[in-house]
């Protein structure tokens, strides 16, 4: 990352929600930069908020649930204070768009799928009618669709999920966004269309000139295509760097739980690794370190003081009381010392 | 933190603590009632109904004459409300007061007994319809008839033939009001039957009635509360549609639909005619509802938490 | 298509025969001193009477009634009407009770589809807040207060206060004498059109192709106009075709509320004197109706919701 232009600045965000009179904490003073041109993924199990956080930067938020504290700077304005329509308006579709998880909801079933894509041309792009049109369809030739101007006029039921995710695809790009927000863009589909997915985004991004930030649980998705990595667990960052550096050199305890899941890295014939336990009730104020109660070589101090960041190369933080140099010395798992050495075992 | 510094030291790892995630243990039944108590206003309609409910019997207690064997006194026809006839008095010089709370408990009755035979006729039916697959086409056969044919003619018929009485009608509201609620339960048991849980205890060999009646009916309980709902309010209304037409209860029974039909040509010079038998009505049909709406609601898993 | 449609033609015709034939019994078992006026009944000996019933042909036995009534029904020919109007034929007497009923229901209809849907529009775009209340507050009271109650105020408020004429009139002032009727028709049909514009509306906004379309940079009221709107009225839709159709039956009570000659209490007004051929008749057009009308939904459901392609839709609705 030679290129240091932050596009967006993320710092000490909170996110409650109000559910049925109860207050559910479910960001907890989250900060992230993210730079011009990268490839950025969050990862983190269902419920650790990563979800929750990037919908915030672009305004999207269920009902209940408000930024309580913090700001998100984007193009010189803290877009955590913007309250009306009118202002998200600027913003999305123009600056960042999104692509949702589930290709089969998300597009309308009775409007042709060319005319939801011209509808966010005509919008953003200041042409009408049949100028229009003929980017809608340059626009599906590009993500891929064979046939475009035919399927121009199609229904979302006449495509395939995989399909229906391009078309998804090619609406949230039609606009030019320069940030591309992908939740869980290949969750829902068949492994084998996973990867032309996630390769096709990869090429729009460089196409495009896009910033991606992908939202995923799979660290498999994550090392095909990510620059950095950030690591959330309960509502925080608790650790993020580059890919690199977390597959490789990971500190927090859950991020190696997580590396340690992964089925690549299992022997034949041994139980793979789950992670023990649940994750925290986020209705509950935590104390300490939220994956101390699950970490099987927690520290005392785990349980009662919330760690800071510390540096471990410039670009690498991990938010462990490990780092601290009153830790007393231990080794790391085995397997995640040997992690490069593994991984090349198992792929050569 | 003066001793920050001695907590560096490693814990024993306790998997208890790692599956603590704070959820207390969940009821069914305990988390209804909770829903249900925390919204005021279902509370105070809930209120409002029972409050109602209880005065009627107090009313005709109260109440100087029987409502059964009022005397008509033609010199007394249309005597404001006052001190003797606290409501006044019907166009033959009756008392209006005990007509009045008298057919607001009839009102109630019917749409009991009413409910309470639509839910036992409709759950039993409805249950069947949807678990056993070869009664499939049976049913919707027979649905289909019933429902296809006015029920007027039913109702006619039977005020014809059996006659007018208060059981007579209550059997065949009874008769005729199952299908909407048989339907919704087959609906819902075709939608839950198949899942997962029920195949596997199928192949476990556990009998039918079981299934129906552990895995699959406390699904429908939310369903079964707004018919109820539903129900209570519109067999009140039914009764006093056929009563007025004729072809409901027999004219001198004092019911909310005969009450109308005597006032419908006085009470636009005596309002209070319609008055007090509109307020009365008005305020338990619209408790009720409103009430078996929240409870429905609270008894719905979905919105438990 | 043609395959499909046929089949549904073939299963409507039996669904009208059954009726048909259950109703003809049930009509068997009201006992025959129905037949004859109580001045009749006084007067008649027993011999007359059965030679009367003979006459009629309800003496017969019932198979053979039936198959009389069948090959009738087939031939078109539903028979004279012996009470309500002596000596019409059927079609006539239901005819001109047709044209009020549709008339009037016409009318209550369209005033309610239009009123309801933006009340449901008008609920959905304000949910939750004051003009959403009123909106519920409305559909609680219609829905839950017997409509002989609602009415009875209608009618008092309407007759005393502003004036309207409290029973229908044929002869003078008709149209304004009908004002009473339909504000009592479309009271109902407001409250089920809104209840269900503003489901369906919320059921919509909550969709994952709404968060795509707020992501694109839509406005509000452009996902309101351009995709909410149309998707909810689809399965409103659906139940259109049947509601206009029912429109000819009529409403019993309004009808006979406001003394409307209308189609309402034609059937039990026929079913009271014993007049079989009208009940027969009227039975059957109204399962003719009935199955028309779903039919017909299901044909609009096909053209505006490209979805839905000619595939079997049996069973409950």
């Amino acid at each position: 990352m030679e290129n240091k232009d932050i596009i967006l600045s993320a710092k000490d965000v909170e996110i409650e929600f109000s559910l049925r009179g109860k207050k559910l904490k479910a960001i907890r003073k989250c900060s992230l930069d993210i730079y011009r041109g990268e490839t950025l993924a969050i990862v983190g199990e269902s419920g650790s908020g990563k979800s929750v956080f990037t919908k915030s930067f672009i305004g999207m938020l269920d009902s209940n649930g408000y930024i309580t504290n913090g700001e998100i700077m984007c193009d010189g304005r803290d877009i955590a204070k913007f309250k009306t329509e009118k202002e998200w308006r600027t913003l999305r579709g123009k600056k960042i768009s999104m692509v949702m998880q589930d290709p089969m909801t998300s597009l309308n079933p009775l409007k042709k799928i060319g005319v939801q894509i011209k509808e966010a041309i005509e919008l953003h792009r200041g042409v009408k009618g049949a100028e229009a049109k003929d980017i809608a369809i340059e626009m599906l030739r590009k993500v891929g669709i064979p046939e475009p101007e035919r399927r121009y006029n199609q229904y979302p039921h006449e495509f395939s999920g995989g399909m229906r995710q391009r078309v998804v695809i090619a609406i949230a790009v039609s606009c030019n966004p320069e940030i591309l927000i992908c939740d869980e863009p290949t969750t829902a589909l068949d492994v084998t269309i996973q990867a032309q997915i996630l390769d096709l985004i990869r090429k729009l991004k460089e196409e495009l000139n896009m910033t991606v930030i992908y939202i995923t649980h799979d660290l498999g998705v994550v090392a095909n295509v990510a620059d950095r990595v950030a690591v959330m667990y309960a509502g925080q960052i608790v650790e993020y760097g580059l890919a690199e550096e977390i597959f490789f050199d990971a500190w927090h305890p859950y991020t190696w739980a997580l590396l340690s899941a992964l089925p690549q890295l299992g022997e034949k014939g041994e139980e793979l690794e789950a992670i023990e336990g649940t994750p925290p009730n986020l209705f509950v104020e935590i104390k300490g370190d939220a994956f101390a109660p699950r970490n099987k070589r927690a520290l005392a101090i785990d349980f009662v003081k919330e760690p800071p960041f510390f540096d471990i190369t410039e670009t690498h933080k991990a938010k462990t009381w490990y780092l601290d140099p009153r830790c007393p010395k231990f080794e790391r798992p085995s397997n995640i010392v040997n992690y490069r050495e593994i991984i090349r075992r198992k792929v050569y | 933190m003066e001793n920050e510094d001695e907590l560096f030291y490693f814990v024993p790892y306790n998997p208890e603590h790692a599956e603590a995630i704070g959820s207390e243990n969940y009821s069914y039944w305990k988390s209804v009632f909770r829903n249900f108590f925390k919204k005021k206003v279902s509370v105070i309609m809930l209120g409002i109904f029972l409050v109602v409910f209880i005065f009627t019997f107090i009313a005709l207690s109260m109440s100087k004459f029987d409502p059964l064997n009022l005397k008509t006194n033609s010199d007394l026809s249309f005597t404001k409300p006052n001190q003797e006839y606290w409501f006044g008095t019907d166009n033959i010089g009756r008392d209006y007061w005990s007509q009045v709370w008298y057919a607001t408990r009839i009102s109630i009755e019917l749409a009991g007994i009413v409910a309470l035979g639509e839910c036992l006729i409709g759950i039993t039916i409805g249950l069947i319809w949807g678990y056993v697959r070869k009664a499939d086409g049976f049913f919707t056969e027979l649905y289909n008839i019933i429902y296809n044919v006015p029920r007027i003619i039913y109702l006619t018929l039977i005020a014809l033939v059996v006659g007018r009485s208060f059981w007579i009608m209550a059997f065949s509201l009874m008769f005729f009001g199952w299908l909407p609620m048989a339907r919704n339960v087959r609906n819902l048991v075709f939608m839950y039957r198949d899942r997962e849980y029920n195949l596997a205890s199928r192949c476990l060999g556990t009998p039918i009635h079981r299934i129906l009646l552990k895995n699959i009916l406390p699904y429908l309980v939310s369903v079964i509360i707004l018919r109820l709902a539903l129900s209570i309010p519109g067999t009140i209304a039914t009764e006093s549609t056929l009563s007025y037409l004729g072809l409901g209860l027999d004219v001198n029974t004092p019911s909310l639909g005969i009450l109308l039909r005597n006032a419908r040509t006085y009470f636009l010079d005596f309002p209070y005619l319609l008055v007090f038998p509109a307020i009365n009505v008005s305020i338990i049909t619209v408790a009720f509802y409103l009430a078996g709406n929240a409870f429905s609601d609270a008894a719905d898993p979905k919105t438990h938490r | 298509m043609v395959k499909y449609t046929l089949k549904r033609l073939l299963h409507g015709i039996i669904t009208v025969f059954i009726i048909a034939t259950v109703v003809f019994l049930l009509m068997r078992m009201l006992p025959t001193d129905y037949f004859f006026t109580e001045e009749q009944l006084m007067k008649f000996t027993d011999q007359q009477k059965e030679a009367a019933l003979n006459a009629a042909g309800l003496l017969d036995p019932i198979t053979e009634q039936l198959g009389r009534f069948y090959l009738n029904t087939v031939k078109g020919d539903f028979g004279i009407s012996r009470r309500l109007q002596a000596g019409q034929p059927v079609v006539k007497v239901i005819g001109q009770k047709v044209a009020i009923s549709t008339k009037l229901g016409v009318v209550a209809l369209s005033i309610s589809l239009v009123l309801g849907v933006i009340m449901g529009i008008i609920q959905t775009v304000k949910k939750d807040k004051i003009p959403d209340h009123i909106g519920t507050a409305y559909t609680v009271f219609v829905n839950s207060v017997p409509h002989l109650v609602s009415y009875s105020l209608i009618l008092a408020f309407g007759s005393r206060v502003l004036n309207f004429p409290a029973i229908y009139s044929s002869r003078s002032h008709t149209i304004l004498s009908c004002v009473l009727p339909v504000t009592c028709l479309c009271l109902t049909s407001i409250a089920g059109y809104g209840l269900w514009t503003r489901r369906y509306m919320v059921d919509e906004l909550n969709k994952d192709y709404i968060k795509l379309a707020k992501v694109k940079g839509l406005s509000s009221r452009q996902i309101m106009v351009k995709h909410i709107l149309k998707n909810a009225f689809v399965p409103l839709a659906q139940y259109l075709p049947l509601s206009f159709l029912e429109t000819i039956g009529g409403s019993l009570l309004v009808e006979r509320f406001f003394s409307v000659p209308g189609m309402g209490p034609l059937l039990t007004d026929a079913i009271n004197r014993y007049d079989l051929n009208v009940v027969q008749t009227l039975v059957i057009f109204y399962a003719v109706i009935g199955v028309l009308g779903v039919f017909l939904g299901d044909i609009l459901m096909m053209i505006i919701d490209p979805r839905i392609k000619l595939a079997d839709r049996e069973g409950v609705r």
